[in-house]
């Protein structure tokens, strides 16, 4: 014999599956939105490249690369007031929000 | 059979659950891989910085004392900076360190030698004499009395011109380098052990350098030694072609390096260093003889055929005697690629890739010998920008240093 349900059970379930439904979502996007999009490791790379380019050309100048799915900019400052040593700031943004930023001193050379 | 749809929701609630903890757990864990691959980059490039900005500083950095500073006035970037001398190099240390992880570099630093000096002889009243095929190219400060043709040993100056580059009149004396603090340079606070105890291999790491005393000689036949292992011998060392050496500081009154040998080291004399036929010094190497006290006969730095060094040479007399002045003789192709300084005269019958700094120069034949003359010698300006010597000279100004070789 099938024992039907009464509208009380039917009603504590559906609260249950309700609230399930709730805290569920909540925990998928905050742990959706705390792991690196890829186009973070993508970036990386590229802020890598830079930043050798950036050595091996000696041509210490602040820029802004824009990217498919980011923006890398970069900015190069005395750092501390002194000519001999750069600070050179890597600012990472996807859709207008800040990735991360990456920094780097680095003794300036001359060009000959 | 029995159903109720609370049932079923409790049923789903702890699937639900398995599911959503499972993501939890997985997001944490990925979270902490992340941090333990991303957090030695981050630290490493921090020390990076923090050797670049001991380049900079380097005169404001105490000698063997930690100056810890932070980078960027961030929460992240806390730097150790350490300088040391190893031999004749200075030897900076950076250490970044966040929350009980750290990673260091370590890097010999030295000065870039682009724009310099080519060739300086001492200001003696003389006339430079240039006999055969030798070569002056680049900055050359020679005496004011100038340059001259001249015959010897049958051959003639056979180039177009005397001086390939700019002639500028040099000074009476030599420019000053910081002689005192390499006179008194020291192995580091190091391991002690003795040369009897050493087996075949010899090692050690830069944070905990090894020192290894001989009381009378060292015979280096067949050992490998690598690192920061520094061999003083109270009488003389003998490198031969077996023995492989990286890094190391070798210090005694007499320094002999077999035909054929070839590694990096500092070879530091007291009284005479001889490499024979063939023997290659690689970058960055340093021959140096200086003087502790006034010898009975000249110190003398030999370069016999085809020997090459590429790095620094240079010798210090312990007093103004010029009735013995050091001696550095190079012989017919037999190469110098960096710079060479020497308080004392040079025999130029090989070349000098770089700079040349000398008191006077001397020429000894069959038949005779000459002051001042060069018979085949060169000294060329064909180094690349960028290299980078030990960094001997006294700067007034505080010009930043140059990495010569990084070491982990």
């Amino acid at each position: 014999m099938i024992r039907a349900t009464t509208l009380f059970e039917t009603l504590i379930a559906t609260s249950i599956i309700t609230i399930l439904i709730g805290i569920g979502s909540m925990i998928y996007s905050n742990i959706i939105a705390s792991d690196h999009p890829f186009a973070f490791y993508q970036a990386k790379g590229e802020v890598d490249r830079l930043y050798h380019e950036l050595k091996e050309s000696r041509a210490y100048f602040s820029k802004t690369v824009d990217y498919e799915q980011f923006d890398i900019e970069q900015e190069v400052t005395e750092h501390r007031g002194s000519k001999r040593l750069l600070l050179v700031q890597y600012h990472v943004r996807s859709n207008t929000k800040l990735l991360w930023t990456e920094k780097h001193l680095i003794k300036k050379n001359e060009i000959d | 059979m029995r159903s109720s749809a609370i049932y079923y929701a409790l049923f789903l609630s702890i699937v639900m659950g398995s599911i959503l903890g499972s993501m939890v757990l997985l997001s944490g864990l990925n979270r902490q891989l992340t941090n333990y691959v991303e957090l030695p980059v981050q630290l490493y490039e921090n020390a990076e910085s923090g050797l670049n900005y001991g380049m900079v500083y380097h005169r404001e950095l105490p000698w063997n004392e930690e100056l810890r500073l932070n980078l960027f006035d961030g929460v992240m970037d806390s730097v150790g900076i350490i300088k040391r001398r190893w031999g004749l190099f200075t030897a900076l240390e950076s250490i970044a360190r966040h929350k009980g992880h750290s990673e260091s570099l370590n890097a010999f630093v030295g000065k870039e030698m682009e724009g310099s000096v080519n060739l300086f002889v001492v200001d003696n009243g003389r006339q430079l004499a240039l006999c055969g095929d030798s070569r002056l190219e680049g900055n050359c400060f020679v005496p004011k009395a100038g340059l001259k043709r001249a015959y010897i040993a049958g051959e003639n100056y056979s180039g177009s011109q005397l001086i390939y580059g700019q002639k500028h009149a040099s000074e009476r004396q030599l420019p000053p380098i910081s002689e005192e603090s390499i006179k008194s340079i020291q192995p580091p606070v190091s391991t002690l052990e003795s040369w009897e105890d050493q087996g075949d291999s010899i090692q050690a790491e830069f944070k905990n350098p090894l020192q290894v005393l001989a009381e009378t000689t060292v015979s280096l036949t067949h050992q490998v030694v690598d690192g920061a292992v520094w061999i003083e011998a109270k009488d003389s060392v003998f490198i031969g072609v077996g023995c492989q050496l990286k890094s190391t500081v070798i210090r005694a009154d007499v320094i002999y390096v077999e035909s054929g040998f070839q590694g990096t080291a500092q070879l530091i004399g007291r009284k005479r260093i001889v490499l024979e036929e063939g023997v290659k010094l690689l970058y960055p190497s340093v021959l140096a003889v200086i003087e502790d006290q006034p010898h009975e006969l000249a110190a003398q730095i030999i370069l016999k055929p085809k020997a090459q060094v590429i790095g620094t040479v240079f010798m210090l007399s312990a007093d103004k005697d010029y009735r013995r002045m050091p001696e550095l003789i190079l012989e017919e192709e037999s190469e110098i690629d960096g710079l060479a300084y020497n308080q004392g005269k040079t025999q130029l019958r090989g070349t000098v890739n770089g700079s040349l700094y000398t008191s006077k120069f001397f020429l000894k034949t069959p038949a005779s010998s000459y002051e001042n003359h060069i018979l085949g010698g060169k000294v060329l300006n064909q180094l690349p920008e960028d290299f980078v010597c030990a960094d001997l000279f006294d700067q007034g100004e505080s010009a930043p240093l140059t990495q010569i070789q990084l070491l982990r």
